[in-house]
């Protein structure tokens, strides 16, 4: 009886010396690296409601269809208000490329539908990328895609929890040092790999936006972060964007939607 | 009787067709007051007071849907009520090939102040602050194989730009009768548009023939022919934009716009300059403006000023606008317009002298 306790207790000190061992290899790049291979679907639908809170407490609902499509070479999404009136019907179509091997981006190619008018204007890249707001939210658009890793420097600065989650702490520093928000603490869960907490700072190193993400749900095989929430802590304004309706990798996510022709048409439903 | 089943069968069928679709309804309330300003001879007069009931059903399956826009409009100082059918279009979709039927409105052209090839649909000049677009009763068939893209329009029943009342009522005046072309098929207009989307930039070609939107001295419309093109190309934050038409049946045989729209952040910056001369290329009629708003309280309240000075007689109109959303449902706005004549003629804007004015508005959305 004392014998197999004993093996027993060996056993879990033997894992949990091995699991340290493990996590002191891994570096703060490393860790990254893992989170961006964490498996991501080719196509996606969700609907996603966007509630922005200003300083004051009032709050506005916005709904919007998102579809993608990662062809490889590109990487095609497309945006649909369906509420509130004022906006229903305004697409967004972005053509976003991928990183090149020496670090150079090409501009996305970017359309915007106004009802209203009738008209589908081509939008300069830089009008909607990067640090610009992501349709009137604390996000900017450059939060709702993906950050090169060769963007930054990383420091693993230990392991923290978020919600009761384990998570590694990495310290993401800017180098071109050209955002408003140079320097990001990020918090990475240890068993998923998934990014639970995020950290903003300003060129000041003081704390600026703060990201939380919660209602983490495997679909078809994938993980999906059903709600995040951004909070401006210099502002005082918090924007929260929830998912629903989510299909990964199914046929209805043709091709044909991701034309100015199908914005025009509002056949993106 | 037999008129009345058959409308009956056709309601019926539309109805249990809608029933099918997915179907949304929702609407818009909107109040407008014009009151006048100086330097006009009677200042602070409300000239116009309107209310807009508008009603909108979306319904839409797999391959097809259906949109209607329609209300009416009471017009408070004269106690007037008008019905409005805005537009009412069904679509089908077969792969990569659309048609789209009914009463819809389209816009040609990448120019936001004076296009040089938006002959499409006509514009309501009655009010020459909004100047909304017309819907065209027409057939619509389209080919979807982007980065191109093909649409032909086939428009049976000819739809006039209604007039400024001071131009109706000078045709009043000397007696002078509208005289629309006759609804025969040789009549018909046709347009037709080629699009390019690449990474360069936008690209279309357009061809059109048809009738000009406003009669002649006689009362008569022209038969109108234009053929042009419209470039669309983004550089780093700013997108270059140009139009050139050829008009062969006008005096002002070839026009042309061009450029630039600037976004950066809440801030958005265009820039455009039109011209049109005859085959001498006498300039017969260029143009300037400008357009600068500004989104501030997180998007709540848009601001916005533009102007444009006609470069042969000087003449102009400037508006400054404000739109602030109080909440999803309501929004408020006021607009100053302010027009002036030229140091020597009234020219084309000065015309309107008279229209300096605020407009006050309300719309809410359900």
């Amino acid at each position: 009886m004392r014998k197999s306790r004993i093996v027993v207790l060996m056993t879990f000190v033997l894992m949990l010396v091995t699991a340290i061992a493990h996590a002191q290899d891994l570096t703060g790049l490393d860790i990254i690296k893992l989170a961006h291979d964490v498996p991501e679907p080719t196509s996606s639908s969700v609907t996603a409601t966007l509630v922005i809170h200003s300083k004051k407490g009032n709050e506005k609902t916005r709904q919007v269809i998102m579809k993608s499509k990662d062809y490889g070479d590109v990487t095609k999404e497309v945006i649909v208000f369906t509420s509130p009136k004022d906006v229903s019907g305004v697409g967004y179509l972005m053509f976003n490329y991928p990183e090149a091997a020496d670090g150079s981006k090409k501009d996305s190619d970017n359309w915007l539908y106004m009802p209203a008018m009738k008209k589908t204007k081509r939008i300069a890249a830089s009008g909607t990328e990067a640090e610009g707001n992501f349709m009137g939210t604390d996000f900017t658009y450059e939060d709702m895609g993906e950050r090169a890793i060769s963007k930054d420097n990383y420091t693993l600065l230990g392991q923290e929890n978020v919600d009761g989650v384990a998570c590694y702490k990495i310290r993401c520093e800017s180098i071109a040092r050209t955002e408003s928000d140079p320097d990001r603490v990020v918090y990475i869960g240890v068993d998923d790999y998934m990014l639970y907490k995020c950290e903003f700072y300003d060129r000041h190193g003081a704390l600026h936006r703060v990201l939380t993400c919660s209602d983490i749900e495997y679909i078809d095989g994938y993980a999906c972060t059903k709600v995040m929430k951004m909070e401006n802590v210099q502002s005082g304004t918090w924007s929260m964007i929830t998912m629903s309706d989510v299909v990964y990798d199914k046929a209805s996510i043709d091709d044909s939607i991701f034309t100015v022709t199908a914005l025009e048409q509002g056949r993106i439903r | 009787m037999k008129r009345f089943v058959v409308i009956c069968l056709i309601a019926l069928v539309s109805v249990s067709w809608l029933f099918a679709m997915d179907a949304y309804f929702s609407g818009e309330t909107t109040f407008e007051a014009i009151v006048s300003v100086p330097p006009v001879e009677e200042p602070w007069t409300i000239t116009s007071a309107d209310i807009n009931q508008s009603f909108e059903i979306d319904a839409y399956s797999d391959n097809s849907s259906l949109y209607v826009n329609a209300g009416f409009s009471v017009d408070a100082l004269a106690g007037k009520l008008d019905w409005f059918l805005s537009e009412a279009y069904m679509d089908l979709f077969i792969d990569r090939f659309s048609f789209r039927f009914g009463r819809q409105k389209a816009s040609w052209g990448t120019a936001e102040i004076q296009s040089a090839v938006d002959v499409l649909t006509p514009t309501d000049m009655s009010d020459p602050i909004s100047m909304d677009k017309m819907g065209i009763d027409s057939l619509k068939f389209s080919i979807d194989a982007f980065p191109l893209a093909l649409d032909v329009y086939w428009i049976p029943i000819f739809t006039p730009s209604p007039l400024p009342a001071s131009v109706a009522a000078m045709l009043a005046f000397y007696g002078i009768e509208l005289k629309k072309p006759e609804l025969k098929f040789k009549n018909s207009e046709v347009g037709v548009k080629a699009s390019a989307y690449t990474s360069a930039g936008d690209f279309a070609l357009y061809g059109y023939y048809g009738w000009e939107d406003t009669p002649s001295m006689t009362g008569e419309y022209e038969r109108l022919a234009m053929a042009g093109g419209s470039f669309a190309i983004p550089i780093g934050e700013v997108t270059f934009k140009g139009e050139a038409a050829w008009y062969p049946k006008r005096d002002e045989e070839y026009a042309a716009t061009f450029g630039l729209e600037w976004m950066h952040g809440d801030f958005t910056f265009i820039a455009e300059a039109y011209g049109a001369c005859d085959t001498q290329n006498v300039s017969l009629n260029s143009q300037v403006g400008a357009v600068f708003s500004y989104d501030l309280l997180d998007g709540d309240l848009q601001l916005s000023l533009s102007g444009i000075v006609e470069m042969k007689k000087y003449d102009g109109a400037v508006l400054f606008g404000a739109d602030y959303s109080v909440s999803d449902e309501m929004k408020i706005s006021a607009q100053v317009v302010y027009v002036f004549e030229g140091p020597d003629e009234a020219g084309t804007y000065g015309a309107y002298k008279d229209l300096d004015c605020v407009k006050l508005g309300a719309t809410y959305s359900f």
